[in-house]
């Protein structure tokens, strides 16, 4: 039997989500090994052992043996974070002895085993697409087509590599990439780890794209996909079984694009109340909004400028082991003194006007 | 939105004709399923919004004015509030180009963005649907939009209804239920003790009246009739071991008082060497009940009969309508199908069904349903032992007109011709009143149609342009909703249940008024009556219902009615179980 490890990476803010993900994920394979890569420290008091107790195995960010890795997650905001360890902890688990290993984002549930659908494809790299189906009206295109050429052709929500010459050639290229530049940086032709993929299907042999309606259903393809129930119970996506869904920014903008690609797609709706009323059960005991590594030792938010004028500069990568210590000379002291602008509460100064 | 292969045609417009069009059904003599897309007679209108001429403010005013809701409007808007401006002026000035919505049922935003032609003449989107838009049968809000609503509000009923403690209630003394049961059970030719959700002396609804039919009917007989009601009413099965369960007593109608199912199965224990042989039980309504102490309660009356009537579908799910998320009906797939685990109902059903396990399980249950569509879900739904099942319909139409011709069907002359069409009862989304919304926010304002609501209490929100007819059926006026009905000469009655009605009083009501009725697929004994006798038109969906009227199919069909004879006259109760062939 082939020995499968599904994995996730998430900050606590997300737990809920993961949480969601693991019970689906355990009725639908239930032979799978879950396991959580956690990129955040709990809040003071939290029991982080008690809220994970449930994956088979738990991946902090210092295990994943990357080097100087309070500096390099520093370059990261919250989402390039818990994205750019997907690359070293996929190259972990293939280490592990799994026969193939697959990445599912937090936000995703499952309902329908997957291994029929995988073990037909037969392939040592499996990607889904944002979109299967062209759509027509300009304002589809403009909301998804035109952001998957933007962000990325296959949304790396899923991913699945199997652990022969091919799948370990893809994985090794993908976290270098993944290490080296994770970054929302859509004008450098970088989305995190998505928009890089769109190579893959030319450099790597193996690479198959599952095309089947039923699996990552999101609302980037609700346009083209319709939901509907039988009355025998089952839930299906254009004649395919749902397998599995992916609730991307559920409670902000993925309720706004809901809205207007589900249209009367009451069943759409029910599966998306559905997931709120999942997430609503979990009570999580995080915080909201809580990131550790998104303050300074002291409580002052990072925010995206400094990450980024970090990430730049060679010279303060090489000089800050942990920029967010703030005792001594630390970044956060190095920051005050040399751009006291991008300190809170100090107004923005214009990048023209000294900000190297 | 429709996606490209999926109900959309090259060039995304969505498609129309005969792929699209639901099917309607009637199996009235001359029926013709022909809704005709060109729409009604009367209302030629141009293409789009560019071949209309811009109407001054005045036009708009004159066309919106009747449609307008001031103080929905106003309550909606903090700023109008304050401005001390008329709303309807400020509406058509002001808010309809801010995508304003003019009142409950019609939404600017969708309707502006979903009508490019609309959106660029920059045309008020109200004004433009009433003079052109329906009459082309462009919708005034998303379609489906009650389901919508529906599914997000949805709610598992243990959170709506969590289970609570039991709170000490002043009880009857033992000996007080003791002896007003045995100063009235032993010399009674017969003892039926019924369980439902309700006192149903107190609260008068349509089970409630049969049930009191029922008890009328024993009496009649000479027979006792002690009736059970939770004491704190409940969505669900009371949870396990709360205890004591208090429930309230009535013995033939009259009010015995609060007791305990433990005191009540004493009590019958104790008298049962003097009760009459004939004694059965009968299950109206397990919701608030517990299980245990019902089979204690049988075991004490040691009856020869035990009937389970299938008044909804409780015995299924613990979603008693079978519908999904409170919007669509589910089919009763089986537990732990997809459909369940996404439903709200899903997670609890599990654990109802093994209560209702115990309970067939231990008790031999005669299975009743009102209509053979009731019948047909059950069978297909319920996996519960039985010892057998059968259908018992509660009513039955007497017609005075036994003779075809006997009253000519056509109105009085000088009467208005339009067709008349009413919705009856209680405005709950289970008798189908947001479809009766939806429809009357496309064709309110034809002059072809005269809307009427019929029921005992007025809406919360009243509907524009739809007639209230106070009408309330009481125990001592049993007729009264055929007689207003016939009264108004109503020709078309929306039953639009979207679940599978076991037995539904308002269609028959309608029937015997000389009404024909319009029903959904879905409808159960609704649709499977109307096809039975002729008497009206079935269709797979709301919009098709729409379709109906605007296509005017709605006026050849009352129009073929009338050329037959109208046949009116009285729904009478049969007395439920007191006339189920077999009793004891």
């Amino acid at each position: 039997m082939m020995r499968t490890c599904c994995y996730t990476s998430f900050s606590y803010s997300y737990l809920s989500r993961a949480q969601v993900l693991l019970r689906t994920v355990r009725m639908a394979q239930p032979a799978w090994s879950v396991c959580a890569v956690v990129v955040d420290e709990p809040p003071p008091g939290a029991d982080w052992a008690g809220l994970l107790a449930g994956f088979d195995q738990v991946i902090r960010i210092d295990d994943l043996g990357i080097p100087r890795v309070r500096a390099w997650l520093f370059k990261h905001d919250l989402v390039e974070a818990c994205t750019a360890v997907k690359g070293a902890a996929m190259l972990r688990m293939l280490d592990q002895g799994f026969d193939r290993v697959i990445y599912l984002d937090p936000d995703i549930a499952v309902f329908e085993p997957l291994d029929q659908v995988l073990a037909d494809l037969d392939a040592s790299v499996v990607l889904t697409p944002h979109q299967t189906a062209p759509n027509r009206q300009p304002a589809a295109v403009r909301d998804n087509e035109a952001a998957s050429l933007q962000y990325g052709v296959y949304n790396l929500g899923f991913l699945l590599v199997r652990a022969d010459a091919a799948g370990r050639a893809f994985a090794a290229w993908w976290a270098a990439q993944l290490h080296d530049a994770c970054y929302d940086e859509p004008e450098n032709f970088r989305f995190t780890d998505q928009k890089c993929v769109d190579l893959v299907p030319g450099l790597f042999p193996g690479v198959a794209i599952l095309r089947d309606p039923g699996c990552n259903v999101a609302t980037w393809n609700l346009s083209t996909r319709t939901i509907r129930i039988g009355r025998d119970g089952a839930i299906t996506v254009n004649g395919a079984p749902l397998r599995f869904a992916h609730f991307t920014k559920i409670g902000g903008v993925g309720d706004v694009m809901l809205d207007r690609y589900a249209g009367d797609n009451i069943e759409a709706l029910e599966v998306w109340a559905w997931y709120r009323r999942e997430l609503a059960r979990e009570h999580s005991p995080i915080p909201a909004a809580w990131w550790h590594y998104g303050r300074f030792a002291n409580g002052v938010p990072v925010t995206t400028a400094m990450r980024r004028l970090f990430r730049r500069r060679p010279d303060l990568i090489a000089a800050f082991d942990d920029p967010l210590f703030t005792d001594g000379e630390g970044y956060f002291t190095w920051l005050s003194r040399e751009h006291p602008g991008l300190m809170p509460g100090t107004p923005a100064i214009p990048a023209a006007s000294g900000v190297p | 939105m429709h996606g490209f292969d999926d109900g959309v045609d090259a060039d995304g417009t969505p498609l129309a004709g005969p792929a699209a069009t639901p099917s309607v059904r009637s199996t009235r003599p001359g029926f013709q399923a022909d809704l005709d897309p060109a729409g009604m007679p009367g209302h030629p209108a141009p293409d789009t919004a560019w071949d209309l001429v811009p109407p001054t403010p005045d036009e708009v005013n004159l066309a919106v004015a009747p449609w307008f809701d001031a103080a929905h409007y106003t309550a909606s808007n903090a700023d109008v509030q304050g401005s001390g401006m008329d709303p309807l002026q400020h509406f058509v000035l002001h808010g309809a180009a801010e995508l304003r919505d003019p009142n409950r049922w019609f939404d600017m935003h969708f309707y502006v963005m979903s009508n490019a032609d609309v959106q660029s003449m920059a045309f008020n989107g109200f004004w433009h649907y009433l003079v052109q838009g329906r009459a082309q049968g462009r919708a005034p809000r998303r379609s489906r939009g009650a389901e919508r609503q529906a599914v997000l509000q949805a709610c598992p009923p243990l959170d709506r209804d969590p289970p609570r403690p039991p709170q000490p209630m002043a009880c009857l003394a033992y000996g007080s239920l003791h002896h007003a049961l045995h100063a009235r059970l032993p010399g009674a030719a017969g003892v039926s003790v019924s369980v439902s959700h309700d006192r149903y002396t107190r609260n008068i609804g349509g089970v409630q009246i049969l049930v009191s039919d029922e008890q009328l009917a024993f009496n009649a007989r000479g027979e006792a009739y002690l009736h059970i009601a939770p004491a704190v009413p409940r969505q669900t099965l009371a949870p396990e071991g709360a205890s004591p369960f208090y429930v309230h007593a009535t013995l033939d109608g009259a009010y015995v008082g609060v007791t305990t199912y433990a005191d009540l199965a004493h009590a019958l224990a104790e008298l049962r060497p003097a009760l009459p042989a004939a004694r059965r039980m009968v299950l109206h309504c397990l919701l608030g009940h517990q299980v245990m102490p019902l089979i204690a309660l049988h075991a004490a009356l040691a009856p020869s009969d035990a009937v389970f009537w299938v008044n909804d579908y409780e015995s299924i799910c613990v979603g008693y309508n079978l519908l999904r998320n409170d919007a669509v009906f589910c089919g009763a797939p089986p537990p732990g199908s997809g459909a369940c685990r996404i439903c709200v109902y899903g997670r609890e059903r599990e654990e109802h069904l093994r209560q209702l396990r115990l309970l067939f399980g231990a008790v031999p249950l005669r299975v009743v349903a009102p209509s053979a569509a009731a019948l047909a879900v059950w069978r297909r739904g319920a996996e519960l032992p039985h010892v057998s099942a059968q259908v018992h319909e509660y009513a039955e139409i007497e017609y005075a007109d036994a003779e075809p011709g006997a009253e000519p069907a056509a109105a009085p002359a000088g009467e208005d011709a339009a067709i008349r069409v009413a919705f009856i009862g209680y405005p709950s989304p289970h008798k189908g009143w947001p479809a009766f919304t939806e429809v009357v926010a496309r064709i309110g304002g034809m002059p072809e149609y005269r809307l009427f609501h019929f029921a005992a209490y007025p809406p919360g929100q009243p509907l524009p342009g739809v007639e209230l007819v106070p009408a309330r059926v009481l125990p001592g006026a049993r007729g009264a909703m055929t007689e207003a009905l016939q009264a108004h000469r109503i020709d078309l009655a929306l039953v639009l249940s979207p679940w599978p009605e076991t037995f539904c009083l308002v269609a028959y009501e309608a029937m015997a008024a000389g009404a024909d009725v319009v029903a959904l697929a879905d409808g159960g004994n609704v649709a499977d009556a109307v096809l039975r006798t002729g008497r009206g038109v079935v269709m797979d969906d709301v919009e098709a219902v729409i379709r109906f009227f605007l296509s005017g199919a709605a006026v050849r069909y009352a129009r073929l009615c009338a050329e037959g004879p109208r046949r009116t006259g009285r729904l009478v109760s049969r007395g439920m179980t007191a006339t189920l062939p077999g009793a004891a």
